[in-house]
């Protein structure tokens, strides 16, 4: 036997197949993404929904401008500044909401959740540090995006900084009490960060951060009324207004009071549901 | 209830200490769905003692240190911790662990600072950067500790996991394949740095016998939970008996005794 013999590739079998075409590769990549995909109906749903919900947005905002109510937008110094303050306070929910569910959704997968919940760290703890970071990030992103507003013409001639500053700090533990219930979900339904941008968009839009929620329905207001979210953009639009802002600053040490407790037992309840079924870690 | 019985390689002293085991674990049961993964599993591990868990791929190591952990709640049964319930405060306070050692890093910070963090939350701000320091120079963290983690290779990472899971002085330590991805030089530091800490409990699992020779116990898992079914009245009794278990292993009821519990610790 020749050294052909023994190591050339045999003339009938083994001969490597030829390269494909580059349809073929392209082909592969669209059916790998359709296969990881596996939710894209869902996502398309969702995208549906999403739009529609900014229609309506912007059909309320029409009529807003077509017929102007007394109060509420000319209190503010024209639509502009109404809505700036609006957009701004709904950035830090918006913000925050997305940066904490993908935290947590990040750190299932890569498994540091269940490193840090090995340590000996209580429950209330492990929800304020992981609500902190993003609820300060969205602060700091709303203020920059106030003073960009202001250099754009938002009406702040008669505003009380002192008060702008007195309602974000009672609202800011509200405001994480709602980024715990959103780590809370998170934790226990699949998709948590979707979740979260639905609840940061229904707060934008209850609470009258685009448009005055006197064009809301009965029912609808008054489900608005129980948010703290509304009370505290009530009150910052106040406070740059030059208005009375101290009653929303009661309403809202009401809130905190009552809400971080319960957002923190609901964390913990979370966490021993995601320890009973698993789901600490996440593929 | 069958409880496994400390072998020879371990020596209580008969301090009130050691009357609380370091690990304890009765008729520990663990569902995922419709399949179960531990099934009525019996261990007891003294204080000190370093013991291996044994078992294929798939039977339940993970799991069973997770459970430890608090991580994971058993479907049924309990686990504790020096007599502390698995997964309170005080029984995380007590243990060291050291899971899926590739996957739980933040990438993007160094070495350094994942172990800070890990420190920070054990001990807290003060002595934190110090133990950080002491832990990377006994396992010569230092030459790569300032790299981000997304750049170690695997054999890095498993030696960063197991600093990590020695800060603070855990009286416990629990270790999900901590020589995987090592190499010889980088086993020995693994086992010296454990052996330098005598009081400490350390429970191995690992698929890889030679993994377990310096461990002074081993236990099979599929062993222990035959056992486990056996005591329960609801597995044959005679196929418990018939071979099934892997070399060196006791009958029912003993301890499941490794031949390489022969082997001294490496010092």
């Amino acid at each position: 036997m020749t050294a052909d013999q023994t190591c050339g590739p045999s003339p009938s079998a083994s001969r490597p197949p030829p390269i494909p075409a580059a349809t073929s590769a392209v082909l592969a990549l669209l059916g790998r993404d359709l296969a990881l995909r596996r939710i894209v109906k869902f996502s398309l749903a969702l995208d549906l929904v999403f739009g529609a919900l900014n229609l309506l947005v912007f059909q309320f905002i029409g009529h807003v401008l077509r017929n102007p109510a007394p109060g509420s937008v000319t209190r503010a110094g024209g639509y502009f500044s109404f809505a700036s303050v609006g957009i701004a306070f709904f950035l830090v929910i918006q913000t925050a909401a997305i940066g904490i569910t993908r935290q947590i959704r990040e750190e299932q997968q890569s498994g540091t959740l269940e490193f840090v919940l090995a340590q000996p760290v209580g429950p209330g703890s492990l929800a304020l540090g992981f609500a902190g970071f993003p609820f300060l990030f969205a602060t700091l992103r709303a203020f920059v995006y106030l003073l960009l507003a202001a250099a754009l013409g938002l009406e702040v001639s008669h505003a009380n900084w002192a008060g702008v500053v007195v309602v974000l700090v009672a609202a800011a533990p509200a405001m994480v009490a709602i980024g715990i219930v959103l780590a809370a979900v998170t934790l226990v339904v699949e998709r948590g960060d979707v979740l979260g941008r639905f609840v940061a968009f229904g707060l934008g839009f209850l609470s009258g951060a685009y448009f005055p929620v006197s064009e809301l329905a009965a029912p609808v207001r008054a489900v608005s009324a129980a948010l703290p979210t509304r009370v505290a953009l009530d009150g910052q639009r106040a406070a740059l207004a030059g208005q009375p802002w101290w009653p929303s600053v009661t309403r809202l040490a009401v809130f905190d009071l009552l809400t971080l407790p319960a957002a923190v037992v609901i964390f913990a309840g979370a966490l021993r549901w995601a320890r009973r079924r698993g789901r600490l870690t996440r593929g | 209830m069958p409880a496994l019985v400390p072998s020879a390689g371990w020596a209580p002293s008969g301090t009130a200490r050691n009357v609380v085991p370091a690990v304890e674990v009765c008729g520990l049961t663990r569902r995922f769905g419709s399949r179960t993964v531990l099934d009525r599993i019996d261990l007891t591990v003294g204080v000190r003692e370093r013991a291996g868990i044994w078992g294929p791929n798939g039977s339940g190591k993970t799991t069973l240190l997770r459970c430890l952990a608090g991580t994971l709640t058993p479907s049924a049964g309990r686990a504790s911790v020096l007599g502390h319930l698995s997964g309170s405060r005080a029984a995380r306070h007590a243990l060291g662990v050291c899971l899926a050692q590739e996957r739980a890093f933040y990438g993007r910070l160094s070495g350094r600072d994942n172990l800070l963090f890990a420190a920070r939350l054990r001990i807290g701000p003060v002595g934190a950067a110090g133990a950080v320091a002491a832990i990377c120079e006994e396992l010569a963290l230092g030459s790569f500790a300032g790299m981000p983690v997304e750049r170690y290779s695997s054999g890095m990472r498993a030696r960063l996991a197991l600093g990590r899971a020695l800060l603070g002085h855990p009286e416990v330590i629990l270790l999900d394949e901590p020589t995987r991805s090592l190499d010889d030089a980088a086993s020995q530091l693994v086992w010296a740095a454990l052996a330098r800490r005598p009081d400490l409990t350390v429970v191995v699992a690992s698929p890889r016998r030679a993994d377990l020779t310096w461990c002074s116990r081993v236990v099979d898992l599929a062993r222990l939970a035959a056992q486990g079914q056996a005591a329960q009245g609801q597995a044959a009794q005679g196929q418990a008996a018939q071979g099934q278990a892997a070399p060196g292993q006791a009958a029912p009821g003993q301890a499941a005794q490794h031949p390489a519990a022969r082997h001294p610790a490496p010092r």
